[in-house]
């Protein structure tokens, strides 16, 4: 039973203008967020992933901007409130954690200072109180001798250190939504595992509702209830986790899985994919895979699919497997 | 920290040392001496008279005894007499050293004053209809050449206006220091005009580039609005490589403002270095030039002071 989404996207658009025309590098996106679920959003990269999260805070870096659609926070559209109101749903009910702990955390402010920043601009919790509750935020996300490391400075800590900090940076707010865009990509093995840990733990305690980004498809099978695969601006296919590993429906989704290094089948290096993603201002005309899907046919080249059902909760944008 | 103060402290005066035997030695370099000059203002010297003098004097012996003696009697705290006006060099160069930095001081204020707000809105927009603007204006200023600009300031605002003095600074004796800030109005701003185009492009790039790294993106991200991301996040890490220009600068404008102080006959260092080496004022033109060195190199020392301030990742052992 899916319970009321606390994230409502639909039909997101996000343009990059250039010399050689208008590049819709985002296009229609839609889907819901549950609290306490997890979606996971995977593509390679260029696809899309990570501007579509920056376009749910509203953060696109000119000259991309925000063409269509809407992101609906309990029932608010966000797209449509002023700045400053959005500097206020920024940190403090959608946080966002990044893929690199070492560039995302300013050099020149003591770990401390930053994560009781989010408090002091929310709510203005004055300067100690806002310490005081950031070391013991530091304390919850595994951080030894929190106290100490309060007045550290991002190049004295250690990577998974790092992104420690940045999850109690989000979550120290208690967001509804939590957008990781490739949070553990930048990490050992080991410590990545750490790491998941400590989301999917945080999201248990609060009820968080998190977007999952990554390129990954191994990490986003351990961590995500659904996932939707990106292709070119456009979401190709959404499905349950169990059911999106087990029996992809689109020929994109099942290319990525084809391209998994397996460790219980045959030995060997894995088939790559053939060619690369298309160049967002020259799409090819049809289905925007058509071009390096083996399954194409002269209508995949002519007809761009929509997202359609395919029964069992899942959608796929394919003229042959959902016309 | 306090070990590395020392360890620069140390440098410094070996760099001042080393500088003073070059200065000296360029300065025994230089064609006549004050015998020359004392056979050249009295016709009945002989050549006897020169050579007694000259041993008398000590001039005759080598150059590097002769640095010796100066720096003896320079570190027992007398630096000699001035040629030109007879009168003991500290005594000559107080003053101009007092009008420089009232020069500079002004100038160096002024421009950053001016640059850091301008800079931070231009590099805010970039490539927006201010930022072009501010660029245009920039190199305007960067392209105007000093003396031009001194003369066009003197024409508009001595000679059609009459509003302010065209050069020096101001009566004898004390008049109060509306009349003194009146002098230094136009050569001000012409050393800030002139100055400040540059101080604008560095504060502007530096700002640009530091915009784009991830922990901007992430302050947004956490909700902090854009005034507070400029000026607290960005501004501290974009002042790192600007303290590095004013603090060169520093030292540049100590001696390069001859231009401007001779346009407006403004009696500072700039001036007085030059006229001492015209006129073979040899022990003033030693010190003056000693002093622009020792002000180098306190502004670089400052410089370092300030990147271990602004920047946690660099600490001095």
């Amino acid at each position: 039973m899916p319970r009321q989404p606390v994230l409502e996207v639909r039909d997101l658009e996000v343009t990059f203008a250039s010399e050689r025309g208008v590049a819709r590098v985002v296009d229609g996106v839609s889907f819901d967020l549950a609290p306490g679920r997890t979606l996971g959003l995977v593509g390679e990269s260029g696809c899309g992933k990570s501007l579509t999260a920056l376009a749910l805070l509203g953060l696109v870096p000119p000259p991309g901007q925000i063409a269509g659609g809407t992101v609906r926070l309990d029932g608010r559209d966000l797209l449509a409130l002023t700045e400053a109101e959005r500097d206020a749903v920024r940190g403090r009910r959608i946080a966002m954690i990044f893929q690199e702990p070492m560039t995302a955390l300013n050099p020149v402010f003591t770990v401390g200072d930053q994560i009781a920043e989010v408090l002091r601009v929310h709510g203005g919790v004055p300067r100690r109180q806002a310490l005081e509750t950031a070391v013991a935020m530091m304390g919850r996300v595994g951080i030894a001798d929190p106290q100490a490391r309060a007045d550290a400075f991002p190049h004295q800590l250690s990577g998974g250190m790092r992104q420690r900090v940045m999850i109690a940076m989000a979550m120290i707010c208690r967001p509804d939504v939590l957008i990781a865009d490739e949070p553990t990509t930048a990490l050992d093995v080991t410590v990545q595992a750490q790491i998941l840990d400590l989301m999917l733990g945080m999201q248990a305690e609060f009820g968080t509702a998190i977007l999952f980004i990554s390129h990954d498809l191994g990490v986003v099978s351990e961590v995500a209830d659904d996932v939707m695969v990106m292709y070119a601006g456009r979401i190709v296919e959404h499905s349950p986790a169990t059911s999106l590993f087990s029996a992809p429906l689109h020929p994109y989704t099942l290319g990525l899985l084809q391209a998994l290094p397996r460790v219980d089948r045959h030995l060997g290096r894995p088939p790559a994919m053939r060619g690369g993603m298309p160049d967002p201002c020259a799409l090819p005309r049809g289905c925007r895979y058509s071009d390096r899907c083996p399954m194409a046919e002269n209508m995949c080249r002519t007809r761009e699919p929509s997202l359609n059902g395919a029964g069992a909760g899942r959608w796929v944008a394919c003229l042959k497997v959902a016309p | 920290m306090a070990r590395f103060l020392l360890h620069r402290l140390w440098q410094s005066l070996l760099v001042l040392a080393v500088m003073s035997f070059v200065i000296y030695g360029l300065m025994g370099l230089m064609p006549g001496d004050p015998i020359d000059l004392m056979i050249s203002s009295n016709p009945n010297v002989t050549s006897e008279d020169a050579a007694r003098l000259r041993s008398l004097y000590g001039l005759d012996k080598p150059i590097v005894e002769r640095y010796g003696n100066w720096l003896q009697a320079a570190l027992s705290g007398d630096l000699g007499y001035s040629r030109a006006y007879a009168r003991p060099v500290p005594e000559v160069l107080a003053p101009a050293l007092v009008n420089t930095l009232w020069l500079l001081g002004s100038t160096l204020v002024l421009s950053i004053l001016i640059a850091l707000p301008v800079g931070i809105l231009a590099a805010a927009r970039p490539y927006s209809r201010l930022d072009y603007t501010v660029n245009l204006l920039a190199f305007a200023g960067i392209s105007v050449p000093v003396f031009w600009l001194g003369l066009l300031l003197i024409m508009v605002f001595a000679v059609m206006l009459g509003v302010l003095p065209a050069g020096g600074t101001g009566a004898i004796g004390d008049a109060g220091w509306w009349e003194r800030l009146r002098y230094l109005i136009l050569p001000v701003a012409t050393l800030t005009l002139a100055s400040v185009g540059g101080h604008t492009r560095y504060v502007r790039s530096a700002m640009i580039e530091v915009l784009r790294q991830d922990y901007i993106r992430m302050a947004r991200a956490k909700g902090v609005g854009r005034n507070r991301v400029l000026f607290r996040h960005a501004l501290r890490n974009a002042l790192i490589p600007v303290v590095t220009v004013l603090a060169l600068d520093f030292g540049f404008l100590f001696s390069g403002a001859l231009v401007t102080e001779t346009i407006f006959a403004y009696p500072g260092m700039g001036k007085m270095i030059f006229d001492a080496i015209m006129g073979n004022d040899f022990n003033l033109a030693l010190v003056a030039l000693l002093f622009a060195t020792l002000l180098t190199l306190a502004g670089n020392l400052l410089a370092d002071l300030a990147y271990a301030w602004l920047d946690p990742r660099i600490s001095y052992r």
